[in-house]
């Protein structure tokens, strides 16, 4: 596939883009952790990146915190800790899933909400994940899309309503909810780093939603 | 509200039921599996005698009065549905190292649900019994949901009877949900996320590419049809308004409903010797007219007749109908395969 | 100015590129119900038994399977009148997409860090995974041999689709057992097997529709037969009776013309009853009788035998058998090549001398005897004492059943799971057989309904006709056995048992009593069976030594490696947590292959991801007579997370046990024979020399399908695009020949024609429907003649007894702890009771209870309602351990101990085949008494 990008002309395209860099940060940071993440986790680059984002932000109040303070842990401690607290549990209870159909009582409709929210935007499942539609990662990375495709649009001179009302209804319906119910499972004294990652990542998408109702760019919900 | 100028309708033969509940998860996966839809299960199945879906439902009011007045009934609670089940898999899979064994369960005690009281007989052994009867919509001729709602956002389609919520807007603005008191059926539900009212839609968007109804189509038990009453051809026809073996459920709520039902014949009771008592039947008939009306008891013996010249080899239209050969009789007009009509 | 880069991962461009979205309405987005990519005919690879399968129409967008909906798409039959089968399907199939995607999906390979059964997981990877399984593989293999290496095999993969190829072809690569798993089900059918030889005898659903009367007896087709039941009730319509005949006013009794309500496990004490009056009352069909059955066999009154040819001869024949012909008024050998008379009529009463070297004695024809015995023990009255019926009702039935023009019986799984089914099958057969209802249109009776795929594959699917064949030209019997009129389903019963004896394929519920610790259980509490004459350990030692009975590894060699596959053996054998705590502790590796999490999985060591049925193509080769079309599974997504096809699975164990074998430097081993294998060279035999590769599970479904004789030909793409086509014949292999009749395509399948109109022999010692059974176990145990034992109090001394049956809700456990399905029940298991035994107990409905007995206790809520007989609890099946509070698992109290009559052996039908004539499980009538928890 071809490379994406999209020169960030004028304080209001900063903006837009530091909004979708920190979604695409937090969904690098919700996948499997590679060595890379690790690094960056374990060396602070993590959290700077992030930190260096939030201060461009249209809103106030975000910090990225002490993300990173594993930093005693060895690579394989801090992957296998990730499958610990998602996937299969650790010593301080059961793993808090990462699927937001699993906290939504309509499970099929919420997943196939979410496919046709990213087939309408000409996207689909990468064939090499064999994952589902509805993990978290993905549905960050499809808001890191997109914000993306705003900042092109604005910087193109086009309309850029249908991603603004996208974005406000894919949180509303979709991402809050599966961040609230993750951040309720990540609390307490468990993994800090996604303890921290899940409080930064609810955070922001509050605020996010906030902001995309305050500008009311979307036009009235359907 | 307009007449409609024609009428969708549905037969439900309580004698094909078997309780499997295909029906339900058709219209489930169908319609209602997405958030604020738990307790809303457009089409269910209870046992009956029985307390039903929502509790009680019967004794809820709504409706008309004999003099043709809305009567406003009550809206059914959260506990009338049953708490939403949600379940504690990943405590069950991977309890962990905290030492308990959790066991799978809904994490808040559901107190209630669509089929609560399924199979749970009434009468005294070996005189017990109960049947099963799937309930939806009756896309009522004079929609009390739609009488009851301030807005006008509820409304009867012209072209085939649907009753649907016409107006998603004047719905959403809604401070106190009139329908479901409207409702003497309580088939209207509230969805809490969306805040609007939601009901079965008769499957428009299947009807509408001439594909039956899911639960008219998935139905294994081949017990239900549809089609257009005013149809002569039409089974639905034939049963209703020819033959006038299928009857409506409560039909003095007053709003017309366009669902019917083959009343349910069964086995006959035994006396103290364990002897056939055939001086009455086993499903106590005041209970069936409480139900279907009068009319009921004509109609099983008339079913009671046509099943004995099946017996003797003659010949019974009533029972070819009701037996139906080729599973497409049941579809009325809309025979088309889904997966060929998009 | 900076550049913002747009960076994918688990998402990807559609077609690769990206181009502008000018509009979105969520409206719209939500509306658009009616967009899919491609719809792909599909089923469900469980074993739903007499309702699998039924043709679905999948429905993918993106990869992603967004619902099901029946295809519909069977032909009518040729009678315009008859029901067609459509839509088939059940609420569990319309809704297994959810399966799919739901929290108890196994998404990757998991170890074991805790101890067994804690819930403390390791994800690893495939190559880890494989890795372990293989050496422990190999360690057993070397140790103790390929024999300890078994299967807790369940009912799904190694039976239905093509995709159990892999494991099985893997198997017998190793040498290792397969699996028989009908009777630890309780599946069975002994006395089906004892009577006519066989167990798989199954008619189609039209054929109810041409009956008089149809008799619901041991089945709750209500809740087992969803997508067949509309041919009941059309029927009905059409003036059939029907008839139920159970202790609870069931939901298979709602839609009935006649309730029996007859008192638990006293069925056989019914069908005798019946009989008498039958006989008394000269209604039975005399023709039927004499040709069909044993009845005019002639019996040595002196020692209740049958009169054969070595009571006349040294070295004479223990199977050739005599009647007394009334057109000759001679003494007649019966005729053994051929149930025909030839002009000859068998004499059914009467009494006869016969000159023997031993001098005169007195012979009687069987039915003389079985009269007499019948007037003795079970008049209507009798009966009436036993079954709690009025004894008019009994005469009443037996007439009506008697008179009928043809009845059929509908009755499931029920009777192998009753201490003395046996006893039961038998005494209902002889109803049939009495009648002649059997082999005739709308007149038929069915035990295990099978419709097998008679195909090949490589080497290890063989034909039926290809075994005959290949037995014609290298097996020395084969002359002697076509020179005795062995018919070719005799034949490969021979082979079946052959694979029993020779430790090819092994009994699991005689490896769970003898390994599980439940014949310990048992022969502790010899009061269960206050009918047994020995301890019941010493039976088994006999059927040993008299090689009755056959296990691997053996009497005193335990099973080291154990792969639960197709099926979830902790959550489906009896005496659970017995078995828990003898069983597991002498594996090396417990190793769970499933698409979700179970009880087994969750004791398991290792947890491989099965891709889910939907992600695979597979023909099943296992079909049901009553719907007789062959169905397949055509792929519809890629499989989920980590998970992979178990061909795949089996093909790769493979490459990997001869990788680690070769690093190991272990090239061999040695099986119970003393025969060497080597490790090398095993993954060709899985792959039958490279046929198939591991990615080719298609050209497996594919061959399957082609290569089969008995289904219509069609070609593999029409075929995968309907999605069915229709079964031409029986075949001529073991999974269906048992129902011996032509199958006419648009007709009804009517089973056993072939003895009824050809003439056939039966696969029994006298060839014959056979009722007596004269074999020496039998006759210790007072059970030679048909008789009705009440069910013993297997459990303890406890007043209520346990009773349930297959659920409505779920098929085994695939779908029990499915979130939609349990709200539409009540979110967990439910036990049934009368409302007359809760009020004494201060039950109320809803209340939770603690159910006891001497072996076990669980919790469960109590569901009270007056349907069920007082007396009487019910629990319908397949709950999963972890769904009772602290997993005490319902089948845990039930104490299931073993009937030492089915360890019989070395009587022509009675030898361990494939599903019949071992021990099985029996659960019905466990006692147990309940109390309010708390209370």
């Amino acid at each position: 596939m071809e490379t994406y990008q999209v020169e960030l002309k004028g304080a209001e395209a900063e903006q837009i883009g530091c909004r979708s860099r920190l979604y695409s940060l937090l969904s690098s940071g919700f996948r499997f952790p590679s060595a890379e993440i690790y690094e960056g986790a374990k060396t602070g680059k993590f959290a700077a990146e992030i930190q260096a984002v939030i201060t461009n932000l249209p809103y106030s109040g975000l910090t990225a915190g002490e993300l990173g303070r594993e930093t005693g842990l060895s690579c394989e401690e801090f992957q296998s800790n990730y499958i610990g607290l998602f996937e299969v549990g650790n010593n301080d209870g059961p793993p808090c899933f990462l699927y937001e159909a699993e906290y939504a009582g309509g499970r099929m409709k919420v997943m196939e909400e979410v496919l046709r929210f990213y087939h309408h935007f000409g996207l689909r499942l990468s064939t090499e994940k064999r994952d589902r539609p509805d993990h978290l990662a993905s549905e960050l990375e499809f808001m890191h899309l997109l914000t993306f495709k705003e900042a092109k649009a604005m910087v193109d001179g086009k309309e850029s309503g249908a991603y603004l009302k996208a974005e406000r209804d894919f949180l509303r319906f979709h991402l809050s909810d599966l961040l609230m119910a993750v951040g309720k499972r990540v609390g307490g004294n468990r993994v800090l780093f996604y303890t921290d990652l899940a409080h930064l990542a609810e955070n922001f998408c509050q605020k996010e939603l906030a902001y995309l109702l305050t500008i009311g760019k979307g036009g009235k919900s359907d | 509200m307009a007449e409609a100028k024609k009428q969708i309708a549905f037969v439900v033969d309580l004698n094909k039921c078997m309780g499997c509940h295909t029906c339900s998860i058709a219209c489930k996966t169908l319609w209602t599996n997405d958030k604020g839809m738990d307790h809303m299960w457009w089409m269910k199945v209870n046992t009956m005698p029985g307390r039903g879906y929502p509790r009680d439902w019967e004794t809820m009011g709504g409706g008309y009065d004999g003099a043709g007045n809305l009567n406003l009934g009550k809206q059914p609670k959260t506990e009338d549905y049953g708490k939403a089940m949600e379940f504690n898999y990943e405590e069950v899979f991977f309890g962990g190292g905290n030492g308990k064994r959790a066991h799978l369960a809904p994490r808040e005690s559901p107190g209630w649900g669509p089929n609560w009281d399924e199979d749970i007989a009434s009468g005294e052994y070996p005189n017990t019994y109960f049947f099963y009867m799937p309930r939806l919509c009756n896309h009522c001729s004079s929609p009390a949901c739609a009488q009851a709602c301030p807005y006008g956002a509820i409304q009867k389609r012209e072209e085939d009877g649907v009753v649907f919520i016409a107006d998603q807007e004047k719905c959403e603005s809604c401070p106190e949900p009139l329908c479901m008191k409207g409702c003497p059926y309580k088939e209207i539900y509230r969805n809490p996320v969306r805040n609007v009212a939601q009901k079965c839609n008769g499957c428009l968007p299947r009807m509408e590419r001439e594909v039956a109804p899911a639960c008219v189509r998935q139905c294994p038990g081949r017990c239900i049809w549809v089609g257009f009453l005013d149809d002569p051809d039409s089974p639905v026809h034939k049963l209703v308004e020819e033959w006038k073996v299928a009857l409506p459920l409560h039909s003095e709520f007053g709003t017309k409903p366009n669902v019917f039902y083959i009343p349910p014949l069964s086995p006959p009771r035994l006396n103290n010797e364990g002897d056939i008592d055939a001086t009455q039947p086993r499903l106590p008939v005041e209970y069936l007219r409480s139900l279907f009306g009068p009319e009921v008891d004509g109609v099983l013996s008339r079913l009671k007749g046509e099943i004995e010249k099946k017996r003797k080899k003659e010949e019974s239209k009533i029972m070819d109908v009701l037996i139906a050969a080729r599973w497409q009789e049941l579809l009325g007009p809309f025979v088309k395969d889904p997966s060929e009509a998009r | 100015m900076t550049d913002l880069r747009l960076k994918l991962e688990g998402l990807a461009a559609k077609e690769g590129r990206l181009s502008d979205t000018p509009d979105f309405s969520l409206g719209a987005v939500r509306q658009n119900i009616w967009d899919w990519d491609r719809v792909v005919k599909g089923s469900h690879l469980t074993n739903c038994w007499y309702q699998t399968a039924c043709n679905y129409n999948i429905y993918v967008k993106d990869g992603v399977v967004l619902r099901e909906e029946q295809a519909a798409n069977y032909p009518p039959q040729n009678d315009p009148l008859a029901p067609d089968f459509n839509p088939r399907g059940c609420q569990k199939g319309s809704c297994y997409v959810h399966r799919i995607y739901d929290p108890t999906r196994i998404k990757y390979p998991m170890k074991r860090v805790g101890e067994r059964g804690q819930g403390k997981w390791k994800r690893i990877s495939w190559d880890e995974a494989l890795t372990e399984v293989a050496d422990a593989i190999i360690d057993t293999a070397t140790k103790e041999g390929p024999s300890a290496i078994v299967q807790g095999g369940g009912t799904r993969v190694m039976n239905i689709g093509s995709e159990g190829t892999g494991p099985t072809a893997f198997f017998v690569g190793l040498g290792a057992p397969l699996s028989n798993v009908t009777a630890d089900n309780g599946d069975d059918h002994q006395g089906v097997a004892i009577t006519l030889g066989k167990v798989i005898v199954g008619d189609s659903a039209d054929n109810w529709f041409y009956s008089d009367m149809i008799l619901i007896w041991g089945g709750n087709p209500a809740y087992t037969n969803i997508p067949n039941h509309h041919f009941i009730a059309e029927a009905r319509y059409n003036g059939t009776k029907v008839v139920t005949i159970s202790p609870d006013y069931s939901p298979s009794a709602v839609h009935a013309d006649q309730w029996v309500p007859v008192n638990i496990g006293s069925d056989a004490a019914l069908a005798l009853s019946m009989s008498q009056v039958i006989i008394k009352e000269k209604l039975f069909k005399e023709d039927f009788v004499r040709e069909q059955t044993d009845l005019p066999l002639l019996v040595v009154e002196s020692t209740g035998r049958f009169l054969r040819e070595k009571d006349f001869k040294a070295g004479g024949r223990e199977d050739t058998f005599y009647f007394w012909d009334l057109s000759s008024g001679k003494l007649t050998e019966a005729p053994r090549k051929s149930l025909a008379l030839n002009g000859t009529i068998p004499a059914l009463q009467g009494s006869y001398k016969v000159e023997t070297p031993q001098g005169s004695v007195t012979v009687k024809p069987f039915m003389e005897i079985l009269s007499a015995h019948l007037d003795r023990n079970y008049t209507p009255e009798q009966a009436g004492q036993i079954t709690g019926l009025s004894s008019r009702m009994i005469e009443q039935l037996a007439r009506e059943v008697a008179t009928a023009k043809g009845v059929v019986n509908i009755s499931t799984a029920n009777w192998g799971k009753c201490y003395h089914g046996d006893l039961i099958e038998r005494a209902i057969l002889m109803v049939f057989a009495l009648c002649g209802h059997m082999g005739r249109k709308g007149a038929t009776f069915s035990a295990f309904p099978m419709m097998g795929l008679d195909t090949s594959l490589g080497g290890l699917e063989k034909r039926g006709d290809q075994i005959i064949l290949s037995a014609a030209g290298g097996d020395p019997r084969f002359a002697q056995w076509r020179e005795e009129g062995f018919t070719d389903e005799m034949i490969l019963y021979e082979y079946v048992h052959q694979a029993f004896s020779s430790g090819g394929v092994t009994p699991t519920s005689l490896m769970y009593y003898i390994h599980g610790g439940i014949l310990d259980l048992c022969a502790k509490h010899p009061e269960w069976d206050p009918d047994i004459k020995r301890p019941i350990k010493e039976y088994v030692r006999e059927a040993f030594d008299k090689k009755w009975q056959f296990l691997s590894p053996g009497l005193d060699k335990e099973p080291k490696v154990m792969f639960a596959l197709g099926g979830n053996f902790l959550r489906r054998a009896r005496c659970t947590n017995t078995l828990i705590e003898t069983f597991l502790p002498k594996l090396r590796l417990l190793v769970s292959i499933d698409w979700r999490w179970n009880s087994s999985a969750l004791y398991a060591d290792l947890v491989l991801p099965a891709c889910s049925w939907y992600e695979k193509t597979s023909t099943f080769l296992m079909g049901m007579p009553v719907q007789p079309f062959v169905h397949m599974v055509n792929q519809a997504t890629e499989p989920l997370y980590d998970s992979m096809g178990e061909w795949k699975m089996f093909c790769l164990l493979a490459r990997k046990v001869e990788e680690r074998a070769s690093e190991r430097g272990i090239p061999s081993y040695k099986d119970a024979n003393g025969v060497e294998h080597r490790f090398a060279g095993l993954e060709e035999k899985v792959t039958f020399g490279g046929l198939y590769s591991e990615d080719d599970e298609e050209g497996i479904a594919r061959d399957a399908f082609l290569n089969a004789s008995n289904v219509e030909q069609i070609d593999w793409e029409e075929f995968k695009e309907r999605g069915i086509a229709r079964y031409t014949g029986v075949g001529t292999g073991m999974r269906s020949i048992g129902t011996t009749c032509d199958i006419v395509p648009g007709e009804p399948v009517v089973p056993l024609t072939w003895h009824t109109e050809r003439k056939d022999p039966y696969p029994t010692l006298t060839r014959r429907i056979q009722f007596l059974i004269d074999h020496e176990l039998f006759r210790e145990l007072g059970e030679d003649l048909p008789v009705h034992k009440d069910p013993p109090p297997a459990g303890g001394d406890y007043p209520l007894k346990l009773t349930g049956g297959h659920a409505r809700w779920s098929i085994h456990s695939d779908q029990v702890d499915e979130t939609l399905l349990l709200q539409l029940q009540r979110g967990g298991p439910l036990m049934f009771m009368s409302a007359k035994d809760a009020l004494s107990r201060e039950i109320r409905d809803g209340d939770t209870v603690e159910v006891s007995n001497d072996v076990a206790s669980f919790q469960v809520q109590a569901g009270v309602s007056p349907a069920v007989r007082p007396g009487q609890v019910i629990i319908y099946h397949a709950w999963e351990n972890y769904q009772f509070e602290g997993w005490r698992h319902f089948k845990s109290v039930m104490a299931s101990p073993m009937n030492p009559v089915e360890l019989a052996g070395d009587y022509f039908q009675i030898r361990p085949i494939t599903m019949s004539n071992y021990p099985g499980f029996s659960d019905r009538g466990t006692r147990v008494e309940v109390r309010r928890a708390g209370a």
